[in-house]
C-alpha cells in the first residue's frame, strides 16, 4: 500500500504556500484545497462515516459544503438513511425524512458558524494530514473494503511502503507468550521490510508496534490505526509509543481530530486495519475478542488470515485456536509462515505490492545468521534450541534445574524454592545468572523463559 | 478565699500543666469558669455542684470564679472537675490548705460524687510534676507507670474529703501494671508462630527483612494465599521495645482513651489493624475539639497493618504519605496545632485485581476497565514508599503437605535482633532510614554486587530512585547474615526479588513487562 500523505502539499512538510490568512471572510476561498471542505464537513456533530460517505460521494467536497451551507433541498435525498439501515423500514420513511431535515437545519447552522480556513489552519498547525477517497495517495488496500473510509486523517508520515503491510492484532490482556510472539513477529517482519499495521492497544498491538521499532528498516515504519482522533492518545499508557509512531511511523484514523474513542468506532477501526493489511496475523484472542471482528473484515475482502496457536488451557488462545481448527486461519508457527503468505498474496495481486523486497526464509538466511550472534542480546529475539543448550552447558546443575522449571507461564520464586528445595538466595542468584545469559526474565509476579 | 490546685489538660498526646484557681467572694451567687474551657469543661459547674451536694458538702451562696491558667491554652475534657471541686472546698475552708500542698488532681465527677476516669491519665500525670497525684481508681494503674509522684486514688469525692481532712487513711491502690513480666509465658496471648506458614520463601524473607530493617512491606496475592497470616506473624519476630518506647506507646493509647494494651505493657511492639472503612481522622488523628491520636500514632513503635489496601479511600491513603516520610503527623486546627508521633512499620495486603484471582490462574473475571480503576487507587508515590513488594501465591495441596519443617518465630527473632544491633552500632535508627548520601559509607557494594546492579539498571528494570531502596534492603539482608562489611551480590539479587514493583502487585496488563 502506498500513500504519500500530501494532497495539495499538506501533511508532511511545513506550512508551504499556506493560504490561511489571505482569504479574509471569503466563504469559498479559492486557495483552499478541496479536502479542507471535506474536513469541515467530516467534523460536523453527529457525522458518522456512513453519512459522510453519502454526502460527499463522488463529488468535490466544496460542492457538498456549499449545498449544506445554503440548506439546499436536494441534500435531503442524500441525508435520508437508505432503506433498511434505519429501523422500521416501511413505516419509517417519513420519520427518516424528518430526521434528515433536522440534520440539514442543524448542520447548516453549524457550517455558517465555522470557518473552513480556521479548520484547515488548525489541522496544518497540528501537522495532521487529510487523504480523501479517490486521492492519488489514498491507500489502495482500503479500496477493497465495501465501505472504504471517505476521509483519512494522518499524523506522521504515511510514506510509500517499500514492502507490504502485515496487520498484527490480538487481545489487550496478552500473556507473556502473546506479547513475546507479537514483539518477535513485529521485529522480524519489520526487519524484512514489512510495514506493521496495528491498533496501538495494550497487549498484543503495543508489543507488535514496539517490536517493529526495534528492527524496522527504512521505509517500513509501523502504522497505528486509532478509533478516536489521531490527536487523542488512547490508551493513555501508550503515550510514549504514540509519540514514537508520530515521529517515525504514522497514526491514522477516519475520525476527525478530537474525537473520543467511543465503543462503536472500534469495529470500524478494525476494518481499516484489515484493509491496510496484505496479510493479517492474530496472535492471541479470546472467542469474542475484538480481534475476531478484524478477522471477519479481513475475510470479507480476501485478506489471508494467520493465527498463532496457543495452549488449549489459555483463555487468550481460545479464539486463535478455534480459527485454526475451523479453517478460518492458517497456523503461524513462525515468521516464515507469514512471509510465505505474503509472497503468495504478492503473486496474486502484484499490483498491490512490490514483491522484490519480500524474501522468504524459515529461520534461515539472514535471520538465521542473526540468531547465532544474538545469543546475548536483550531485544526482541528468542534463542533457538541449540543455542539454549549451548548456553546451558556453561551453567551449574542448579541453574539448569531452575531453568527447567521456567516456562512461558509465570513461575513464582516461591515455587522455584520449593521445587529445588534450595534457599531463596541460591534461587535468586541462579535467576540472575539466567537473566544475564538471556535465558530468563522477570515478568508479572515471577519469572519466565526468555 | 482563694485556692490554686495543679492539674493538667490534654493536647494531642501530651499533657499540659494547668493551675485551677478558685476565688470565692461576696456578691450575687454565681459560678463562672474562665480561661478558655471547652464545652465539656464549662459543664463542670453543674457536675461539681451536684457532686458536692450529693456528697453532703456545702455549696456556697456566694460568687465563685474559677480560672484555668494559663488562660491562653484551650482546656478540653472533664478531667478538671475534681481539681475545681477540691479548689472550691479549700477556698471555703472546708479542707485545710496544707492537706493539698504539692498534690495534683485529675478526674471527672459524677452527679452522685463518684470520681470517674478520663482519657490520658498517663500523660496528664506525667505533665503534673507534683510530689503526689490524686487520680480516679481505674486510672491508678497507668498513673503508676510514671516515675516520681505518689499515686493516690479514691472512689468518691466524699471519701477523698474525709482522707484530706485526716479522718481516714488513703485506700489501697489497685495492682499496678507490671513493667515487664519475667518470661514470655506471662504474655497476654501467645503470638502466632512463623513455623505454621508453609512454603512462602519470599514472603518469609520479606517479613524478616521488614522486621530487621524497618522496611515497609506490601503483600499482594489471591484470597487464601496467606497474606494476613504472614502479616500477623510480624509481631512475633520484632525485637521487644524499650521502656521508653513502651511508655510512649502507652501514653498515646491513654490519650486516645483506650485501655493500655497488655502486649505493649509486656514490651511487645503494638500491632494495629484498622478496617478499610477507616476515615482520614481515624487513621491520622484529629477531630474538632479533642485532638485524638489516630491509628498511625497508636501503632508507634510497632506495626500498622492495612488489609485490603486498595479498598481504603484514596484520599485517606494519600494522607499516609507525609507521616511515612516524617514519622510524625502534624495536625493543625484553627485553635491548635499538634504533632503526634507516627513512627510505625507499615504492612499492607492487597489482591492483584478486584476479583482477587489475578491473571496467574487464568480465572480472573475482571474487565480491563475494572482492573485499571483498581490499579489507579494506588498512586505511584504511595507504592514507592514500600521497600518490599511481595507477590504471595496460593500454595497447592502438594506444597501444603510435603514440606520440611519451617523455622520458628523465635529462631528468626534471634537473627532480627542481631541485625538490629548491627544497625544501632552504626548510629542509625533503621536501615530503611539510611540517608542517600550515606549509602556508600554504610552500604558499600562488593564488586560483583555492583556489576549485578549496573546490569539491571542497564536493562531498565530499575530506576535510579528504586536503586537506593534496593541498596537499603540489601544492607538489611547482609546484616541478617551477620555480614557487617560490603554488601554481597546475593543480598542485592534477593533485594531485587523483594521489590519488583507494580508488575508483581497488580494484574493489570501493561504492568506485565
Amino acid at each position: 500500500m502506498t500513500a504519500d500523505p500530501a494532497p495539495g502539499g499538506g501533511l508532511s512538510g511545513g506550512p508551504s504556500g499556506g493560504p490561511s490568512g489571505s482569504l479574509s471572510g471569503g466563504p469559498s476561498g479559492a486557495g483552499l484545497p478541496d479536502n479542507a471542505y471535506a474536513a469541515v464537513v467530516a467534523a460536523l456533530p453527529d457525522m458518522t462515516p456512513a453519512r459522510l460517505r453519502r454526502l460527499l460521494h463522488d463529488r468535490p467536497a466544496r460542492l457538498a459544503h456549499g449545498e449544506l451551507r445554503a440548506g439546499d433541498p436536494s441534500l435531503l435525498e442524500r441525508l435520508v438513511d437508505p432503506e433498511g439501515e434505519a429501523a422500521g423500514a416501511a413505516a419509517g420513511h417519513a420519520r427518516r425524512l424528518e430526521r434528515a431535515r433536522m440534520y440539514a437545519r442543524w448542520w447548516t447552522e453549524e457550517l455558517n458558524a465555522r470557518s473552513v480556513e480556521g479548520t484547515w489552519a488548525s489541522l496544518r498547525a497540528q501537522s495532521i494530514g487529510v487523504v480523501r477517497l479517490g486521492d492519488e495517495h489514498y491507500p489502495r488496500g482500503l479500496l477493497r473494503l465495501p465501505d472504504p473510509p471517505e476521509l483519512l486523517y494522518v499524523r506522521g508520515e504515511l510514506v510509500s511502503a517499500a514492502g507490504p503491510a502485515v496487520g498484527i492484532v490480538g487481545t489487550r490482556r496478552a500473556t507473556h507468550y502473546g506479547s513475546g510472539v507479537a514483539g518477535e513477529f513485529g521485529a522480524e517482519l519489520a526487519g524484512r521490510g514489512a510495514t506493521i499495521v496495528s491498533g496501538m492497544a495494550l497487549g498484543v498491538d503495543a508489543a507488535a508496534h514496539s517490536g517493529a521499532f526495534t528492527r524496522a528498516v527504512s521505509g517500513a515504519a509501523p502504522i497505528a490505526v486509532l478509533a478516536g482522533g489521531v490527536d487523542v492518545v488512547y490508551p493513555p499508557r501508550n503515550r510514549a509509543l504514540y509519540h514514537k509512531l508520530v515521529e517515525s511511523g504514522a497514526v491514522v484514523s477516519e475520525a476527525p481530530p478530537g474525537t473520543a474513542p467511543v465503543s462503536w468506532r472500534f469495529p470500524l477501526r478494525n476494518r481499516i486495519i484489515a484493509g491496510l493489511s496484505a496479510v493479517l496475523v492474530v496472535v492471541e484472542s479470546s472467542r469474542q475478542g475484538g480481534s475476531m471482528l478484524t478477522v471477519e473484515a479481513a475475510d470479507r475482502i480476501g485478506v489471508p488470515v494467520l493465527a498463532v496457536p496457543g495452549s488449549i488451557r489459555s483463555p487468550q488462545s481460545e479464539g486463535t485456536n478455534l480459527l485454526i481448527a475451523q479453517g478460518g486461519a492458517h497456523p503461524a508457527l513462525d515468521v516464515g509462515d507469514v512471509m510465505a503468505a505474503l509472497v503468495q498474496v504478492a503473486g496474486d495481486e502484484a499490483r498491490l505490492f512490490d514483491p522484490v523486497s519480500v524474501s522468504v526464509g524459515r529461520r534461515g538466511g539472514r535471520a538465521g545468521r542473526d540468531g547465532g550472534g544474538r545469543s546475548q542480546s536483550t531485544s526482541g529475539g528468542r534463542l533457538d534450541r541449540e543455542a539454549v543448550d549451548r548456553v546451558l552447558s556453561r551453567c551449574s546443575p542448579h541453574e539448569r534445574a531452575v531453568y527447567r522449571l521456567l516456562s512461558d507461564d509465570v513461575t513464582q520464586v516461591d515455587t522455584l524454592c520449593e521445587a529445588t528445595s534450595s534457599p531463596l538466595r541460591d534461587v535468586v542468584l541462579a535467576l540472575d545468572r539466567l537473566s544475564e545469559l538471556g535465558l530468563a526474565q522477570p515478568h508479572g509476579a515471577g519469572w519466565v523463559r526468555r | 478565699m482563694i485556692a490554686a490546685i495543679p492539674s493538667a489538660t490534654l493536647l494531642g498526646v501530651e499533657g499540659r500543666r494547668v493551675v485551677v484557681e478558685v476565688h470565692v467572694s461576696t456578691g450575687l451567687p454565681g459560678f463562672a469558669v474562665v480561661g478558655l474551657p471547652d464545652a465539656a469543661c464549662r459543664e463542670a459547674r453543674d457536675r461539681v455542684r451536684a457532686a458536692l451536694l450529693s456528697s453532703g458538702l456545702p455549696w456556697p451562696l456566694r460568687r465563685v470564679t474559677v480560672n484555668l491558667a494559663p488562660s491562653g491554652l484551650r482546656k478540653t475534657g472533664s478531667g478538671l472537675d475534681l481539681p475545681i471541686a477540691v479548689g472550691l472546698l479549700v477556698a471555703l475552708g472546708e479542707i485545710d490548705r496544707r492537706a493539698v500542698e504539692g498534690c495534683g488532681f485529675v478526674g471527672e465527677l459524677g452527679l452522685d460524687g463518684t470520681i470517674r476516669t478520663v482519657p490520658g491519665v498517663l500523660p496528664l500525670v506525667a505533665a503534673l510534676r507534683t510530689t503526689a497525684v490524686v487520680v480516679p481508681v481505674p486510672g491508678a494503674a497507668e498513673a503508676q507507670l510514671v516515675r516520681g509522684p505518689a499515686v493516690r486514688a479514691t472512689r468518691t469525692l466524699a471519701e477523698l474529703v474525709s482522707v484530706l481532712k485526716g479522718e481516714a487513711p488513703w485506700p489501697p491502690l489497685p495492682a499496678p501494671h507490671s513493667p515487664r513480666p519475667p518470661g514470655h509465658a506471662e504474655l497476654p496471648m501467645p503470638l502466632p508462630d512463623l513455623a505454621d506458614v508453609r512454603g512462602q520463601a519470599v514472603g518469609r524473607a520479606a517479613l524478616e527483612v521488614a522486621a530487621a530493617g524497618g522496611h515497609h512491606l506490601v503483600l499482594s496475592g489471591p484470597p487464601g494465599s496467606g497474606k494476613t497470616m504472614l502479616a500477623e506473624r510480624l509481631s512475633g519476630i520484632l525485637p521487644p521495645i524499650s521502656r521508653e518506647q513502651m511508655l510512649e506507646t502507652c501514653r498515646i493509647h491513654s490519650a486516645a482513651g483506650l485501655p493500655l494494651p497488655g502486649g505493649v505493657l509486656a514490651g511487645r511492639a503494638p500491632f494495629r489493624a484498622p478496617h478499610h472503612s477507616a476515615s482520614a481522622v481515624a487513621l491520622l488523628g484529629g477531630g474538632s475539639s479533642w485532638l485524638r491520636p489516630g491509628e498511625v500514632s497508636l501503632a508507634t513503635n510497632g506495626v500498622l497493618f492495612l488489609d485490603e489496601l486498595p479498598e481504603f479511600p484514596v484520599a485517606v491513603l494519600e494522607c499516609l504519605r507525609q507521616p511515612l516520610e516524617e514519622r510524625v503527623v502534624r495536625i493543625a486546627r484553627a485553635r491548635a496545632a499538634v504533632t503526634l508521633p507516627a513512627d510505625f512499620l507499615l504492612v499492607a495486603a492487597m489482591n492483584p485485581c478486584p476479583c482477587g484471582e489475578g491473571n496467574r490462574a487464568g480465572s480472573c473475571q475482571c474487565t480491563l476497565a475494572q482492573i485499571e480503576r483498581y490499579a489507579r487507587r494506588l498512586s505511584g508515590p504511595l507504592l514507592d514508599r514500600f521497600d518490599l513488594h511481595v507477590a504471595v501465591s496460593r500454595p497447592d495441596a502438594h506444597e501444603l503437605f510435603a514440606i520440611s519443617p519451617q523455622e520458628t518465630s523465635a529462631e528468626v527473632a534471634v537473627r532480627v535482633a542481631a541485625a538490629r544491633e548491627l544497625c544501632r552500632a552504626r548510629g542509625i535508627r533503621s536501615n530503611a532510614a539510611i540517608p542517600s548520601h550515606r549509602l556508600d559509607a554504610i552500604a558499600p557494594l562488593e564488586p560483583r554486587a555492583r556489576a549485578l546492579l549496573e546490569r539491571r539498571l542497564a536493562a531498565s528494570e530499575l530506576s535510579a530512585r528504586g536503586l537506593d531502596r534496593i541498596r537499603r534492603v540489601a544492607r538489611t539482608l547482609a546484616d541478617l547474615d551477620g555480614r557487617d562489611g560490603a554488601v554481597p551480590a546475593e543480598a542485592v539479587a534477593t533485594a531485587l526479588e523483594l521489590r519488583p514493583g507494580r508488575r508483581a502487585l497488580l494484574a493489570a496488563p501493561g504492568y506485565a513487562a
